[in-house]
């Protein structure tokens, strides 16, 4: 006896929705269900310590934010498919014992070294066992799509997210430019910006799609999940969206630098905001529009052909309490892994989440002395960018001048760690031959310089064509203080270290994430940028040294001014690390 | 009969592996249209419809990138450059800066665009940014860019602190325009100009520098569009070369030409100044004399009365100063230059070797550079002349009187202050220290001015400082070859430090010097005549 497909739905669109399970053969006993819940249970409590940490490390990334809609979608696809515990099946089958023991031994470890991320993914694969318990084979017929949606709330492994921002922004500024030229907008693109007259616009993370990207290729995932697309549509309506977000984004560039022509200034506030808001609506219909159009392309059987129950009817065995003691038994291992989660948890985890507010004190022209060593003051300006800028969201310059050297002193922040300011002029065309990390013990052996506060400084040799030469120095100063400066690349080393390094980043989590690593966000960034229409001599050299501690101490004096009258010399060398 | 059926069999088989692709093709074929028909039977229009404006999107987006893909970079550059120099013509530097880089990537060997830019960032402030692009356009080893390269030439040029190696890096961007356009007329007359500085104006005048100078003015002048002064110098060149006759005849083109110049704009005081020059040049003293007191009438420059004085001493100096008329006129002329420009520090020595003979001239002169004096006209000029004569007649009392108060109305006047402190260490109570500290400012002043460490090293000797006083008079010897005073004051110096063959060579020198040039003027102002800083 079978239930009645009503005829609305016969035809084409009925192949679309599952069939529902026949009616029950055997019905299971309420202990069982009980016992199969409890196991689950156990499994969860084992996942669950590092998973919060996981969950913590997404949603402190703006574009991981819908994250926190994930667990609602699956569990609504889930609600959705309703299906019963109705064919016998045996809890202790093979395949998902094998998921079990494998994934939950590799989520022993990675709560051991501390990794959220193979965590999260160990806690995935868990979900087929679990999934298994609540149905055997017709759970995971019915359940495999809110797993694939829970899917999306897996980052992209070894700092992949990080290069296709890279990317993003690099294609987004290209194309961008191309269509502002079509326009006959004038305009001059290099590295993430596109510049027009007396306007940069600086085509920071929010800017550059990935947010759209990551919640769009969600929204697309869940959307054909729910509607019950074959994979192959799916696919393509992944691919596609990838394609909708970059024209989102190239949009929204072109309409701020268009409408700049016409006065209106959409590059920040509440109407780039509002722009935003529009566009990714818009984007949203076209996604569905272009579900609509793969479905127009490919309408037949062909390409939907998952919808077969052949597994659910092939295998059925008879439930056994033996064998729900043997998986209850099983599960029960995972409590041992919540114990060790709750051991191992770090206690600043919350701490890297909500990162408090940075108050800096009203700075003006006359933060700075007039004279600072030989330099001369020349002009202040204070720039405003977007959230999440590679360059600082807010930044307070100061021009110093001396003979040919000019120097730009500023001041930027807020950065949610140690940064690598190399990296962003080489972004915008700087090649960088030279750079290091001057440690502490050579600062203090400077001979005029009066150390006030503690802390190494990077620096770095610019070179641009038709620019010149450029020095460079920097370090960031964290919440209390304390100093530290950071060149990515010596800190990673060549490219087999680096490659090592990619590995042992399970084991050895990126800054803030490890065991005890204590973040100090926001951070606030120290640099000054001189410039010659020549060689850097080495006096300049030791010059502009000591022209950047001066600095660097007066700022940090007024930016920390309790923890420096407190104690001065307090604040110890920030490592590299 | 068994080997005709394989052979048939072998002939079955190859026609049928030969028919396989058109099998493999059939049934491709087939399962295409199937599928064809398929889709065809299974598509729905409400579908499309849903789907147009995603459809619609994609290919407005794949239109407008195609579209750009199409416009060419050198198009695209053109319309940037365009943009770039009405904003550059509108003084909206950052915009314009910003075109001429996009100009740049878009076609990034442009020399004009990067040129441009150059000259952008320098009138916007970012000074920084020029020596790269100009390292880049005009390089010291090969020619790039013309109009860098006389960018670079002209900066030398102008350089605050300009040096001999400034004008042979000059020198060098110069030469590299010509190797990229050999008739560019800026190149060819600055480094005219600057040959003539170097070869003609010094003496004796470098006679391969003078050539240069005349083939670089020469191939200028030859394009219409030069102005004609230029043909003043070419003449000046000439006369310089020893050859009176083409240094008259451009002499004579160049006065017809400002004299034409002149006479379209009669209130144009260049016009008549540069009139009045070249009739300088070619000794037409009178001529000279009365453009410019016609000028004056137009304009009163200071320009006009240095020249007026400067016709004046000219002309003084060609009058015969052995007959008492001969004097007398030669007195008329440089009181004439000493009214109309009385700082004009080169009227100081003729008017002293005027007046060094003790005869009425002399007296009648210094009542009236009393009477100057008294009408508060040429006042310090008129101490220092009265002041050196007083020193020459041995009146040391009045001498001083006249030398200090001289020094107290122009102290920055270096032939004031050399006379002055050199008195000081002559005079009836010398003060050396004192003296030594003027002169070491004045040859800090004015370094290549060899002249003053003679005074300097007279100075040192008094001070019993042989040493110093030897690399002074050296030098000052290089341009003062025979003078007696130097070569015995080198002999006394040489003397103080055991040299006795030096000495004694010195000695003789100064004897044979002193046979040979009956009287040495005090002032040298020939060589001030030609520092930039002479009218001080």
């Amino acid at each position: 006896m079978t239930n009645p497909i009503p005829e609305a739905l016969q035809g084409r669109d009925a192949k679309m929705i599952p069939e529902r399970s026949p009616d029950p053969v055997t019905k299971v006993d309420a202990p069982v269900s009980s016992i199969s819940w409890l196991a689950i249970g156990c499994v969860a409590l084992g996942c669950f310590p590092i998973l919060i940490a996981h969950f913590l490390n997404l949603v402190a990334k703006p574009h991981y934010q819908f994250a926190v809609l994930v667990p609602l979608a699956v569990w609504f696809l889930w609600s959705q498919s309703d299906w019963d515990i109705t064919k016998p099946f045996s809890p202790i089958h093979p395949l998902p014992l094998l998921l079990l023991v494998v994934f939950g031994a590799g989520l022993a470890v990675s709560t051991n070294i501390w990794s959220p991320w193979l965590g999260a993914v160990c806690a995935l694969f868990l979900v087929w066992p679990c999934m298994w318990w609540r149905g055997g084979w017709a759970a995971w017929e019915a359940g495999w799509r809110g797993w694939i949606v829970a899917c999306t709330m897996l980052p992209l492994p070894f700092g992949m997210d990080e290069d296709l921002t890279v990317r993003l922004r690099g294609l987004t500024t290209k194309l961008t430019s191309h269509v502002l030229d079509v326009l006959q907008v004038k305009h001059l693109s290099y590295a993430n910006v596109i510049e027009l007259p007396g306007k940069p616009l600086f085509i920071a993370d929010a800017c550059s799609g990935i947010h759209s990207l990551y919640v769009l290729m969600a929204a697309a995932v869940f959307y054909a999940m729910w509607i019950q697309r074959s994979l192959i549509h799916t696919i393509f309506l992944v691919c596609a969206t990838a394609g909708i977000v970059l024209w989102e984004n190239i949009t929204r560039l072109t309409v701020v630098a268009y409408t700049l022509r016409f006065k209106i200034d959409l590059s920040e506030g509440f109407d780039h905001t509002l722009l935003g808001g529009v566009l990714f609506c818009v984007s949203l219909l076209l996604m569905v529009s272009t579900d609509q159009f793969l479905m127009f392309l490919l309408p037949g059987e062909f390409f939907h052909f998952e919808e077969k129950n052949k597994r659910s009817k092939s295998r059925s065995t008879q439930n056994s309490k033996v064998q729900w003691t043997t998986a209850l038994t099983l599960s029960s291992a995972f409590l041992i892994v919540a114990v060790l989660g709750i051991v191992r948890m770090p206690k600043t985890v919350a701490a890297e989440v909500f990162v408090p507010q940075l108050n800096l004190p009203q700075f003006g022209s006359e933060a700075l002395p007039t004279e600072i060593g030989s330099f001369s003051f020349e002009n202040y300006q204070t720039i405003q960018r977007v959230p999440g800028d590679p360059l600082g969201r807010d930044s307070r310059q100061w021009m110093y001048r001396y003979k040919n050297l000019s120097a730009l002193v500023s001041l930027d922040t807020p950065y949610e760690g140690l940064h690598d300011l190399c990296e962003c002029y080489h972004a915008i065309g700087w090649t960088i031959p030279e750079k290091r990390v001057i440690p502490v013990e050579e600062l203090s052996s400077l001979s005029t310089y009066q150390p006030q506060t503690f802390g190494p400084v990077a620096e770095g040799h610019l070179q641009r064509e038709l620019y010149g030469n450029a020095l460079l120095y920097f370090s960031l100063a964290g919440r209390d203080g304390q100093v530290g400066a950071l060149i990515k690349e010596l800190a990673k080393g060549n490219s087999e270290e680096r490659a090592g390094d990619r590995l042992r980043s399970f084991t050895n989590p990126i800054i803030g994430q490890g065991p005890g690593a204590a973040s100090n966000a926001p951070y606030i960034q120290f640099q000054v940028l001189a410039r010659t229409d020549g060689e850097f001599s080495e006096d300049d050299e030791e010059l502009l040294l000591e022209f950047y501690l001066n600095v660097r101490d007066i700022l940090i004096s007024r930016c920390f001014p309790a923890e420096t009258q407190n104690s001065p010399t307090a604040q110890k060398s920030g490592e590299q690390p | 009969m068994m080997f005709t059926r394989r052979i048939k069999r072998t002939c079955i088989s190859l026609f049928g592996l030969l028919l396989v692709p058109g099998k493999i093709l059939n049934r491709s074929l087939s399962s295409f249209f199937r599928l064809l028909g398929s889709w065809w039977k299974d598509r729905q229009l409400k579908h499309l419809f849903w789907g147009t404006p995603a459809v619609f999107v994609g290919v407005g987006s794949l239109f407008m990138l195609l579209t750009a893909g199409a416009q060419s970079n050198s198009v695209k550059a053109s319309s940037y450059l365009e943009a770039a120099q009405k904003s550059m013509d509108t003084q909206s530097f950052a915009a314009s800066k910003l075109y001429f880089e996009r100009a740049l990537e878009l076609e990034p060997g442009n020399h004009e665009a990067m040129f441009k830019l150059a000259q952008v960032a320098n009138a916007s402030g970012d000074e920084q940014r020029v020596g790269p692009i100009m390292e880049k356009l005009a390089p010291v080893d090969r020619p790039v860019y013309a109009e860098a390269h006389l960018w670079k030439a002209k900066w030398h040029f102008t350089h605050p602190q300009t040096n001999m190696q400034h004008h042979r890096d000059a020198e060098n961007q110069l030469l590299l325009v010509l190797q990229l356009e050999p008739d560019n007329i800026q190149a060819n007359l600055l480094l005219g100009e600057m040959y003539y500085t170097q070869g003609a104006m010094v003496e004796p005048p470098i006679k391969e520098l003078v050539e240069r100078c005349i083939k670089h003015l020469s191939e200028a002048t030859k394009n219409p569009k030069v102005r004609k002064e230029y043909t003043l110098l070419l003449a000046r060149s000439y006369a310089r070369l020893n050859d009176p006759i083409k240094g008259a005849r451009y002499g004579e083109i160049a006065l017809q030409h400002f004299a034409e110049a002149s006479r379209e704009n009669p209130d144009d005081p260049d016009a008549l100044y540069n009139w009045a020059d070249a009739a300088m040049f070619l000794e037409r003293y009178s001529e000279a004399t009365a453009l410019l007191r016609k000028t004056l009438q137009v304009r009163d420059q200071e320009k006009t009365r240095i020249g007026l004085a400067k016709v004046c001493v000219a002309w003084s100096d060609t009058l015969d100063r052995s007959t008492v008329a001969g004097r007398k006129q030669c007195f008329q002329l440089l009181t004439a230059a000493l009214s109309a420009f009385p700082n004009e520090m080169s009227i100081f020595d003729r008017m002293i070797s005027l007046l060094l003979k003790d005869d009425d001239l002399t007296k009648t002169a210094q009542q009236e550079l009393l009477d100057n004096i008294t009408n508060g006209h040429a006042v310090a000029m008129s101490h220092l002349i009265l002041g050196v004569l007083a020193y020459e007649n041995k009146d040391q009392k009045e001498a001083e009187f006249h030398l200090q108060k001289a020094y107290e109305q122009l102290p920055q006047a270096p032939v004031i202050i050399n006379n002055f402190a050199w008195y000081m260490a002559h005079g009836t109570n010398p003060n050396f220290e004192q003296s030594l500290k003027m002169m070491n400012e004045l040859i800090l002043r004015y370094p290549e001015q060899q002249v003053f460490r003679d005074t300097r090293g007279f100075i040192l000797l008094r001070l019993n400082r042989p040493e110093e006083a030897i690399t002074d008079l050296e030098l000052a010897l290089q341009t003062h070859a025979g003078n007696p005073d130097t070569h015995a004051a080198l002999a006394e110096a040489y003397q103080l430090i055991g040299m006795s063959e030096l000495a004694i060579r010195h000695q003789q020198a100064a004897q044979k010097a002193a046979a040979d040039i009956p009287v040495k003027p005090v002032g040298e102002f020939e060589e001030l005549q030609k520092s930039p800083e002479k009218s001080e």
